[in-house]
């Protein structure tokens, strides 16, 4: 089903929750049909009865409906955002506390996090998993090639086995610790069935020969497509920032 | 399915601690969802909740009162509450991911891990027949809730005793899974 392009944006954010985009579906496809493990394969064949199961019925795919990040050009302001977001979560679940220590459910799951730097609007939902499975490292700007990629495929194959695999990478190397998680983010809202660099080639491998698999239940495919950007940065640092998405990633873009 | 036994709880409790690791099974009867802020608050309670041999752990997406995704979630962030909630008398753990080998240690003989689809909130969701808030409703989402299931696909990832079903196999995936610490040991 493809998404309508004058739906309203709480009305997309809700429908993205049920209805994957096609390039997400592609590599689930792909990870299902080339899959050598039998519970590996098994796992897959739960993810397509899920997806169809959602779809008919138009629920959530995961419980976890997340929380929203926006990256767009600032005419959409923080108010618009905010609406749209409150809108939106009224059907799909409160995920958010109002504070991190006294952990009262905020029952808006507001704010909305907005990160501008886009031409268009785009959003992501990412559960908690998946959230958790984030990386901040301020790396030695000495360390060659080689050894960045090894700390990415490092902190992938220790973080798969939580965040629902075959998952998806992305990883933005350079900028500042305060922007390289967010640039990183960024990188899942781009069609991903783009070639794969020979550095995102590489990494993919790395990830995939850990046979940890669908679900973590052994198999090849852990990681259904890595993503790596550079950015300029500071002389003395080398920040690189690492989010992973679970097999059911949620994005959107919004014309209106 | 195939390799997919029927489980019916809690006639066949006994029936699921002989079950080798990974093999796939489908469970009926009652269990309970619960997650972080539910345990926090059934410890600081101090009531019993002695029901509690089921835990799943999980938290649900209602829409007009009735549950439409209803997911595991990440069995790793709750292994600070096993040991107590064994002492409490849980028998077994529905929830997703690997955990720590000492997690494992701790289960391992006194109850069993099962692991269902993570990210399959609809379909499980379409497992559960009946559903009742049985304490903490101003934690929404993290409420502790009765779900009455059917058919509810879960493999087996810690059980009694056995540390893996197929040693050969299993030794070659546990060689690059115990390396690690955060891997779940058989799977």
């Amino acid at each position: 089903m493809k998404l309508s392009e004058k739906m309203k944006l709480s009305e997309k954010i809700v429908e993205v929750n049920s209805f994957l985009p096609a390039d997400v579906k592609f590599f689930l496809r792909k990870a299902a049909a080339n899959e050598s493990s039998e519970k590996g394969r098994k796992f897959m064949g739960f993810i397509f009865e899920n997806i169809k199961m959602a779809e008919k019925k138009k629920v959530p795919l995961c419980q976890d409906t997340g929380i929203v990040s926006f990256y767009g050009p600032p005419k959409y302001n923080e108010g618009f955002l905010k609406k749209e977001t409150y809108l939106a979560y009224k059907k799909l679940r409160q995920s958010q506390v109002k504070s991190p220590f006294t952990k009262r459910p905020d029952g808006r799951n507001l704010p909305a996090i907005h990160c501008r730097r886009r031409r268009s609007l785009g959003f992501i939902v990412r559960g908690g998993g998946s959230q958790n499975c984030s990386a901040l490292k301020m790396l030695n700007p000495a360390a060659t090639q080689e050894e960045v990629l090894r700390f990415i495929s490092g902190f992938v194959i220790e973080k798969a086995p939580f965040c629902c695999p075959p998952v998806f990478v992305a990883v933005a190397v350079g900028g500042t610790p305060s922007t390289v998680v967010a640039l990183a983010e960024e990188l899942l809202l781009k069609d991903l069935r783009k070639k794969p660099t020979d550095m995102e080639s590489k990494v993919l491998k790395k990830i995939n020969g850990s046979g940890i698999g669908p679900g973590g239940w052994g198999g090849k495919n852990t990681a259904l497509c890595v993503k790596i950007k550079e950015f300029p940065c500071h002389i003395a640092t080398l920040p690189v920032g690492i989010v992973i998405s679970c097999w059911c990633l949620r994005k959107g873009i919004y014309n209106g | 399915m195939r390799n997919s036994k029927k489980v019916l709880l809690p006639t066949s409790y006994s029936l699921l601690t002989k079950l080798k690791v990974g093999d796939f099974i489908k469970i009926s009867g009652k269990i309970f969802a619960a997650r972080d802020q539910t345990l926090k608050r059934i410890f600081a309670s101090g009531r019993k909740f002695p029901k509690l041999k089921i835990l799943y752990f999980c938290g649900p997406l209602e829409r007009q009162g009735r549950i439409v995704s209803a997911g595991p979630t990440t069995t790793s962030r709750m292994e600070w509450a096993f040991e107590e909630l064994i002492k409490m008398g849980t028998k077994f753990f529905i929830g997703k991911g690997g955990i720590s080998p000492e997690a494992a240690k701790t289960i391992r003989g006194r109850a069993v891990y099962l692991e269902a689809p993570g990210g399959c909130g609809a379909l499980l969701a379409s497992k559960i027949k009946r559903s009742r808030i049985v304490a903490f409703p101003e934690l929404q989402a993290q409420a502790l809730v009765e779900m009455e299931v059917e058919d509810f696909p879960v493999v087996v990832a810690v059980v009694k005793e056995v540390a893996c079903g197929n040693e050969s196999e299993n030794k070659k995936i546990e060689g690059h899974a115990l390396g690690r610490k955060n891997f779940s040991p058989c799977l």
